[in-house]
């Protein structure tokens, strides 16, 4: 029996109970697939626009040593930026207003599903979510001839270790945000700028020496090396340093989430 | 109130204190919840009800005393504990995002209702709350009392045995407040034990066969609504409206026909075992009533005299 000021006490999580939030989603989803599917385009429209219109007159760009085709340069980063994409949008965009607004959570934390589950489920469906647009973004990439060597077979797992890593760091978004004009913040200072200059459009060799360690230290410079190595087969030792880099900030991040959205919940 | 150690209590709360910061939202108190009863919380705005109900639902730290909850512990058995009730919230928390039925779908799923046991469970419920013609809407364009009452059968969808309801009719119109009471005694028919918060004093009488009443953190009176009423009030009450002139001269010599007056802004109450011998005197003395109005008290009487009229914040 408890007493006087009891420790915290908190129930493991569990798979199954997580599971539930997924099929949740994928029940959800079915009244607003459109939306579900939107947000994939964007990527596509990107690699229409600037990697097959502006590449045109880009020619090449310096990689690994010799010159790459523009749009087949581009392509990996906007590869990366579908995850992205998913991430953001089932890693914070819906979580945030299920948590403020909705009170979703709220309800669902009166039945045996704990806070851990709710968490973890939100973190596996947005994982789910970009990898649906990272295996569509990749069909798009075979269809215009833009995979150049059988490496990219592991491009699909890759696009896991993408989406893992960074819906996590969604997640963690969603448990430090509250106000609605959060959302504008993390979209025009976040989101945004690792969009547009995490190796996706041009190398990080074109950065000033002091900035590109910072690049470089984003989530999306190795989400994009490592899906920009695949797919064009320049595979080598820090190929997998780009792994372990996602990796760690999966495993990392996915804790810091639990915690800050269980703050988030316990009053 | 507290009962012996191996009673049939199905909450026991011991000292049990919630705190927020500063805030002494909930101050050691005792109670007992008996299998099968219905048990109530009344108090005003900011006195602790749902503080107390959240905890009783697993849903929030106790800061220090103890709790038991159908012989569990809240802080090590969470999930068993949740299995095992129903909870019907101050504020709505429907999923917007799916329809009726689809609510109460994905809430057996978190309950772990096999699907074959669920299905007509779920038919069942949507008729029980009268929502058949709304199984398929989402929820966002139904009225208050259709979520209210969605809400209900949310909470029955694990066939709880203790439910917690906190201001289950608050915003219902009459006819909403009579089906939902109506079905909450069928429930307690079945043996289901009911906790209840509630501002309506009507509902309290006639729901409740316990209740305490909370005030600044504290219990501040339990019994069965029929006690108190004896305990903290008269039989009757005479509620009487003056002008300013007679409100004096009754002043002088009320004292000897009635055991309490109360001085409201528009109106007399005057707490008399007999409301027309009271009256029958006041006329005799030549005052002159403009209304006169003879009632037998109710907990209504009962919580402003203990909780006091003022609001206080
Ligand atoms: N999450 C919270 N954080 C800080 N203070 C809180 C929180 N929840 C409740 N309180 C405070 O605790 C006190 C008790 O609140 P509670 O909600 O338990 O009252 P109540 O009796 O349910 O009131 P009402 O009849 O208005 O619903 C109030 O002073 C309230 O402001
Ligand atoms: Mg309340």
């Amino acid at each position: 029996m408890a007493t006087m000021s009891p420790a915290p006490v908190y129930p493991r999580p569990s798979y199954q109970r997580a599971v539930k939030l997924v099929r949740r989603n994928a029940l959800a989803y079915k009244h607003y697939w459109i939306a579900f599917i939107s947000g994939f385009f964007e990527p596509v429209f990107y690699l229409l626009a600037v990697g097959f219109g502006v590449g045109q007159y880009v020619g090449g760009v310096p990689y690994a040593g010799g010159t790459l085709e523009y749009a087949s340069f581009l392509a990996p980063g906007m590869l990366a930026a579908s995850t992205l994409n998913g991430a953001v949008f089932d890693g914070f965009f819906s979580p945030f207003f299920k948590l403020n607004w909705l009170k979703t959570y709220d309800g669902i934390i009166t039945t045996p599903v704990n806070i851990p589950d709710i968490a973890i489920g939100e973190m596996m469906w947005a994982l789910i979510r970009s990898t649906i647009y990272g295996a569509g973004f990749l069909i798009v990439m075979l269809a215009f001839g833009l995979v150049h060597s059988p490496w990219a077979l592991l491009a699909l797992p890759a696009v896991m270790v993408s989406g893992g890593a960074l819906s996590a760091g969604a997640m963690i978004l969603t448990g430090i945000t509250k106000e609605i004009s959060s959302l504008e913040k993390v979209m025009t200072l976040i989101v945004f700028p690792l969009f547009l200059f995490s190796g996706t459009f041009f190398p990080v060799s074109q950065y000033p020496d002091l900035l590109r360690p910072i690049v470089q230290a984003t989530p999306l410079f190795h989400s994009s090396s490592l899906l920009r190595a695949l797919t064009t087969g320049e595979v080598g030792t820090q190929t997998l340093w780009h792994v372990v880099y996602l990796v760690a900030m999966f495993v990392v991040a996915s804790a810091i989430a639990i915690r800050l959205i269980r703050r988030r919940l316990v009053s | 109130m507290s009962s012996p150690p191996g009673s049939d209590a199905l909450i026991e709360a011991r000292s049990l204190t919630k705190r927020f910061d500063q805030l002494m939202a909930v101050d050691s108190v005792d109670f007992d919840v008996r299998r099968g009863e219905a048990f109530g919380f009344l108090g005003p705005n900011g006195a602790g009800k749902t503080s107390t109900m959240r905890m009783i639902g697993c849903t929030s730290p106790l800061t220090a005393g103890s709790l038991r909850v159908i012989g569990m512990d809240p802080v090590t058995q969470s999930s068993e504990i949740k299995a095992r009730i129903g909870v019907v919230p101050q504020m709505d928390n429907l999923d917007i995002e799916l329809t009726v039925r689809e609510n109460l779908e994905m809430y057996a799923r978190y309950f772990d209702v096999p699907r074959d046991i669920a299905g007509p469970r779920i038919d069942e419920l949507i008729e029980f709350v009268q929502l058949t013609e709304k199984a398929k809407s989402k929820v966002e364009p139904l009225s208050g009392g259709m979520k209210r009452r969605l809400t209900i059968a949310r909470a029955l969808v694990n066939e709880p045995e203790l439910l917690l309801l906190d201001e289950p009719t608050t915003g219902l119109d009459p006819q909403a407040r009579h089906l939902v009471w109506d079905r909450l005694y069928r429930l307690k028919q079945r043996g289901v034990t009911l906790v209840i918060t509630t501002h309506y004093m009507d509902e309290a009488e006639q729901l409740c066969d316990r209740l305490v009443v909370m005030d600044n953190a504290k219990i501040v009176t339990e019994g069965s609504p029929r006690d108190l009423i004896a305990r903290h009030s008269t039989r009757e009450v005479l509620e009487l409206r003056l002008s300013d002139d007679e409100r004096g001269r009754l002043k002088e010599w009320v004292d000897g026909i009635s055991d309490r007056v109360e001085w409201l802004p528009d109106r007399v109450l005057l707490y008399t075992s007999s409301g027309d011998e009271a009256l029958a005197t006041i006329h005799e003395r030549g005052i002159e009533t403009e209304t006169a109005l003879v009632r037998r008290a109710s907990l209504e009487d009962v919580f402003l005299t203990i909780t006091g009229r003022s609001l206080v914040e």
